[in-house]
């Protein structure tokens, strides 16, 4: 056991003493296309949505000033905070399935951290060139003005595409096209438009992005991320790895001792080629290491470096644990099977519930001063409170129907409107006669409707207790 | 066996801990302070708080929101910091064998 911890201390050294900057080479190929697919994608919708617009307003904007978010043609209100939570369980369950079943495409494919480095690293081998001119210019001195220069264009592209990313995340939170406005005010003049938290916000975004997508890269997968961490508890025999396919590879061997091996010699050539393109700087012939992130770009190289040898591609491939064991992989198995259901029931049902979300929301209070009031000898009143959210976009008007009570009108007290978005407090009065009583108290039934000319007219019921004197009758 | 300690190395390595811990702590406590500000600014709306506190101050709603994130993150950091500072055993307890010159280049 003491042994075990001082081996895992040891590990953990030479893992932190092994981390010097990492220059890795260009991998070209369908997986890396894919990448960058997904990447344009994912990146396209992210600089484009927020310009979106819909109807008079941006089509996706999280207004947190005015506590709304417009999502297309919705909007959503603090009060459907549950929505937001339900949503982000999906997410989770989500990212169960997929790594169950597909292991870590995540990481290599949709993950922001991995996205926003592609780009970084894009810019870097644009100005500085391939791997082997990187580790030049590094070792150049400082002097030499290609270094200065070069250096310069290069951040001078990251800070600019960093400033971008944060004008644009803020954009999602206060309209897009107003702060697009300010900023160019306040840069061409010396009036400063811009308040100061969307500065904070601007700047802050660009630095993170920045921080992790040019200076920390794979460093942030390796050491910052708790997803890196927890995804082997998700993994099983079935799910797609990329691995190195060790029982056609070995013995590895180049060169003349290749040669003399004739068919004995595995069919990895010793290139070292998928070491030098892994953007973590492992070797993913040691077998599955939790510093993979699924980049595939060792697939696409040591495919190229097979086709160039005249052998079969896919000495490293996707596949999974089993098929590497010639077991069969099975894709439906009990963990699976549950994930995929709760997912689409819990997915179906987010759907159903925003879909029938009603546009209204009413809280009914009694008054707590006095259980009922006498209006005249046949009549007996009851007071209440009601509390209605708005949840339109524009001013309403309610009704009220009462039921469960015979010869029961209903009276509003401070009128019947509540504004756009706000949640009114307003008082009514019901008054009935006190020979329908039909003891001390009772239950009935209201039912509040919108009446304002542009609702959809809905409407919500709810119960209540109404009281009368004991001797009613 | 006679084993000379590659300080220099071993001050690098010293200040790589120091600074993977820290974007460590920072990070995490970054995404639960952005996780509390969420479900607290759902809950409260911070233009009515600002006329309930002890201290009267005026905010508006995204100075609010933005205070709000900012406190919960030093909150979360400073207990991150706390915690990661306690886990760190002192070096010498671990007598774990230092690097030494020759297993440099
Ligand atoms: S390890 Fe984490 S940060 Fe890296 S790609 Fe995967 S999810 Fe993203
Ligand atoms: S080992 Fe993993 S991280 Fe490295 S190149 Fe291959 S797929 Fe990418």
């Amino acid at each position: 056991m003491k042994e075990h911890k001082l081996h895992a201390i040891q590990d953990m050294d030479s893992l932190y003493a092994a981390q010097e900057k990492i220059y890795a080479r260009e991998a070209k190929g369908r997986f890396q296309t894919l990448r960058k697919i997904a990447a344009w994608i994912l990146l396209g919708g992210f600089y484009l949505v927020a310009w979106l617009p819909w109807d008079d307003r941006q089509a996706i904007l999280f207004d947190l000033p005015a506590r709304q978010f417009h999502i297309l043609g919705l909007t959503f209100w603090p009060q459907d905070f549950f929505f937001l939570a339900w949503l982000l369980v999906i997410a989770a369950l989500a990212l169960f399935f997929f790594t169950a079943l597909a292991g870590r495409v995540w990481c290599g494919y949709a993950c922001p951290q991995t996205v926003w480095t592609e780009v970084f690293v894009a810019m870097e081998r644009w100005v500085e060139g391939g791997r082997r001119d990187q580790i030049r210019l590094s070792k150049m001195s400082w002097k030499k003005p290609e270094r200065i220069r070069k250096v310069l264009a290069k951040q001078a592209l990251w800070i600019a595409f960093a400033l971008w990313t944060g004008f644009t995340f803020v954009g999602y939170f206060t309209p897009i096209r107003e702060l697009g406005y300010n900023i160019l005010i306040t840069l061409s003049s010396s009036e400063y438009l811009l308040g100061p938290w969307e500065t904070f916000w601007v700047l802050f975004y660009a630095l993170a992005t920045y921080g992790n997508a040019g200076f920390l890269r794979e460093q942030v997968c390796l050491y910052m991320c708790p997803y890196a961490r927890f995804q082997s508890v998700m993994f099983d025999s079935n799910s797609l790895i990329i691995s190195y396919d060790e029982e056609r590879g070995e013995p590895r061997m180049k060169g003349k001792e290749r040669k003399q091996a004739g068919d004995n010699a595995g069919d990895c050539v010793d290139c070292n080629m998928c070491v030098q393109v892994c953007p973590t700087g492992i070797d993913i012939r040691d077998g599955l290491q939790y510093e993979c992130i699924t980049c595939a770009a060792c697939i696409d190289i040591c495919d190229d470096v097979m086709e160039r040898h005249d052998k079969p591609k896919g000495l490293i491939r996707y596949t999974t644990e089993n098929a590497l064991n010639h077991k069969p992989s099975k894709i439906w198995r009990p963990r699976t099977v549950i994930y995929g259901i709760l997912l689409f029931c819990l997915t179906l049902g987010l759907a159903l519930s925003i879909g029938l979300r009603s546009s209204l929301d009413v809280e009914v209070l009694r008054d707590r001063n006095a259980f009922f009031r006498v209006v005249d000898e046949q009549h007996i009143a009851n007071v209440y409170t009601l509390k209605i959210l708005n949840k339109t976009e524009s001013a309403q008007r309610y009704q009220i129907a009462v039921s469960g009570l015979e010869g029961a009108s209903v009276e509003w007290v401070h009128g019947q409107q509540v504004a756009a978005g706000e949640m009114g407090t307003l008082p009514i009065r019901i008054v009935a006669p006190t020979k329908s009583l039909k003891g001390f108290s009772q239950t009935i039934e209201l039912r509040i409707r919108e009446i304002a000319p542009q609702s959809g007219g809905q409407s919500v019921q709810r119960e209540t207790r109404f009281f009368g004197p004991e001797a009613a009758r | 066996m006679n084993q000379r300690i590659d300080t220099n190395k071993l001050n690098r390595i010293k200040r790589r801990i120091l600074w993977r811990r820290i974007g460590i702590v920072s990070w995490i406590s970054f995404l639960f302070a952005a996780l509390a500000s969420v479900i607290f600014f759902a809950m409260f709306d911070p233009e009515h708080l600002s006329h309930v506190t002890t201290f009267p101050i005026d905010l508006s709603r995204m100075q609010g929101y933005s205070f709000g994130f900012l406190l919960f993150w030093l909150l979360t950091a400073s207990c991150g910091t706390t915690v990661a500072w306690m886990m760190n055993l002192p070096i010498a307890k671990l007598r774990r064998p230092l690097p030494t010159l020759q297993d440099d280049e």
